[in-house]
């Protein structure tokens, strides 16, 4: 973890009741470098500065809120490592038939898709368990090779096959098609 | 050596386009009219090879094109061929009439409603064939909705002008199968609750319209994908029962589903083909095995004098790409090929009335098998 200075270029700072839920919550519209601090911030901590004391010598930035135990602070964009991926290949395949214990499948290339469709056949244990009950045919699903640097810089090469979860046809989606159909029909048919 | 020119007016051209995965026949019935029959993409894939090769040979597509056919709606026979008919601005539409019910139409709503995956297109190609068939009526450069021809068996197309022009013929589908179409899409079409996922095919496939191109005893048999199943009154069993189609031998045979098992039957060698006709068949390779296999390609090669491929072998190997690709892709798979994309043409000549010499040639990797 960075050691946070009161003095270094701080974005934002935000004063919240669970910080480090808010953090763990993916959900939560906070984005980017949010940070909390080290323990020593903690108001808890015994052999920390009192909160005056605090206040005293710290910038507005960094003060902390009566009452909360640790603020989160933004840092600016990029100061953090992050895991990163970089995609060299990606197809949209359709799986054509299932065997045994592999399944073909064609290859749309999305990198390029101007390259003619391609032919494959994958062993299931490419596949990962939660996604082997979607494994049939006409079923859907993406290939993408890549690499993957860690936030610690180490560089690994990756390849993952994610199958597509459709929608189910809902009633509504139904009857927006029986209406298109009917138009079609009349137009296609010749009969009124 | 051949070359790509436009053919007399009193001699009949099929052309049969293929690479390793669509189709497309392209023919001139004579006296400067020309029919298409399905339609893939060329090698570049931006336009219909039907367009490339005629504008090639100096055929004015708009004025000349008479008829533009849809055998049936799969993929591999239909790419592009909204673009030709937009182009083709004097010609007729023809299509299955086992196409006819509205549970057709309600499976062409669902795909343009919903495309599960970015290439897939035989609906929308149907759903723009509708737009440009309408878009015509209301310019008032047609009366009729819907297509001009609904192809059942023993309907002509366009009848032959003896001298000048041969005339087609629709063979199938038969009765039977328009009848059971509805019951057929019906089933197709998804319920509340299914996933969402792409519409199968389905087997055997006897809503394809094959058809005969013929003048007096000169005929060439157009086999699309139409199979033979179980039931005797649907398939090629019901092409070689009907009494409602032309009763000539056909010299050349442009062999249905890929020279496939269940596209064959013994009836359509004997009854419908003259001794040691010539053979066309175009590749598929995208199924579980390619096709036409090697068992399929040694009884061809059992009944007709020559077999001529438009593309062979269909597959061909996959563009080079980075080392890591490359590595990765070889320890993932147990197979990986490409589907060859180079369009081969196999073209056929003949006189109309069947005097001179008939000529097979091939351009662009069409071969004999």
């Amino acid at each position: 973890m960075t050691t946070i200075s009161a003095t270094e270029a701080i974005e934002d700072v935000r004063f919240l009741d669970d910080a480090e839920a808010v953090l763990e919550n993916k959900t939560n519209p906070l984005t980017g470098d949010w940070v909390l601090p080290p323990k020593r911030f903690s108001g808890s901590d015994s052999t920390s500065e009192s909160f005056d004391e605090k206040n005293k010598r710290s910038d507005s930035k960094s003060v902390m809120a009566e009452g909360y135990s640790k603020p989160l602070i933004k840092l600016p964009p990029g100061t953090l490592p992050r895991e990163r991926v970089k995609v060299l290949q990606q197809w949209e395949c359709v799986v054509t038939q299932v065997c045994e214990d592999s399944f073909l499948a064609e290859l749309a290339d999305l990198t390029e898709p101007g390259n003619p469709l391609e032919l494959a056949e994958f062993s299931f244990e490419e596949v990962s368990l939660d996604d082997r009950k979607l494994l049939e045919v006409e079923a859907v699903f993406y290939w993408c090779i890549g690499y993957t640097t860690s936030k610690s810089g180490q560089v690994q090469r990756i390849s993952e096959i994610r199958f597509k979860r459709s929608p189910k046809w809902t009633r509504a989606l139904l009857n927006s098609i029986d209406k298109r159909s009917a138009e079609m029909y009349e137009q296609f048919s010749g009969d009124s | 050596m051949a070359t790509l020119d436009q053919p007399n007016h009193t001699t009949l051209e099929v052309s049969v386009f293929g690479p390793g995965y669509g189709e497309s026949v392209v023919i001139h019935l004579g006296n400067g009219e020309w029919v298409v029959v399905d339609s893939c993409l060329n090698d570049s894939r931006n336009d219909p090879v039907s367009i490339d090769y005629l504008e090639k040979i100096g055929v004015d597509v708009s004025n000349q094109v008479k008829l533009v056919v849809a055998t049936h709606w799969h993929a591999d026979h239909i790419r592009g061929l909204a673009k030709l008919f937009h182009s083709a601005k004097k010609a007729k539409f023809a299509c299955s009439q086992a196409l006819r019910n509205p549970e057709f139409t309600n499976l062409l709503a669902a795909c343009d409603r919903v495309q599960l995956v970015h290439r897939d297109s035989s609906g929308k190609e149907f759903s723009e064939i509708i737009r440009e068939i309408n878009l015509r009526k209301e310019r008032g450069k047609r009366t009729a909705a819907g297509p001009d021809f609904w192809m059942v068996e023993g309907l002509p197309l366009i009848p032959p002008d003896p001298g000048k022009r041969a005339g087609i013929t629709a063979v199938s589908p038969s009765s039977q199968t328009v009848t059971d179409a509805k019951v057929h899409f019906s089933k197709l079409m998804p319920n509340h609750g299914d996933q969402i996922k792409r519409f199968g095919k389905s087997s055997p496939n006897d809503f394809s319209a094959a058809m005969l191109v013929h003048h007096g005893e000169t005929s060439v048999l157009l086999g699309a994908d139409l199979e033979t199943g179980d039931d005797e009154l649907r398939g090629w069993n019901a092409v070689l029962a009907s009494e409602n189609i032309p009763s000539v031998r056909s010299m050349a045979f442009k062999v249905a589903h890929h020279g496939s098992e269940n596209g064959d039957h013994d009836g359509i060698w004997s009854d419908l083909l003259s001794p040691d006709p010539f053979a066309f068949v175009t590749p598929f390779a995208k199924g579980p095995k390619p096709l036409p296999t090697e068992v399929d390609i040694e009884r061809l090669k059992n009944r007709a004098r020559r077999i001529c491929c438009t593309a062979w072998p269909p597959t061909e190997k996959p563009k080079s790409r980075s080392k890591a690709v490359q590595r990765t892709i070889k320890e993932m798979t147990t197979f990986h090929t490409s589907v060859r994309r180079r369009v081969g043409q196999i073209r056929f000549r003949v006189e109309l009335s069947g005097n001179g010499e008939l000529a097979i040639e091939h351009f662009n990797g069409a071969l004999d098998l």
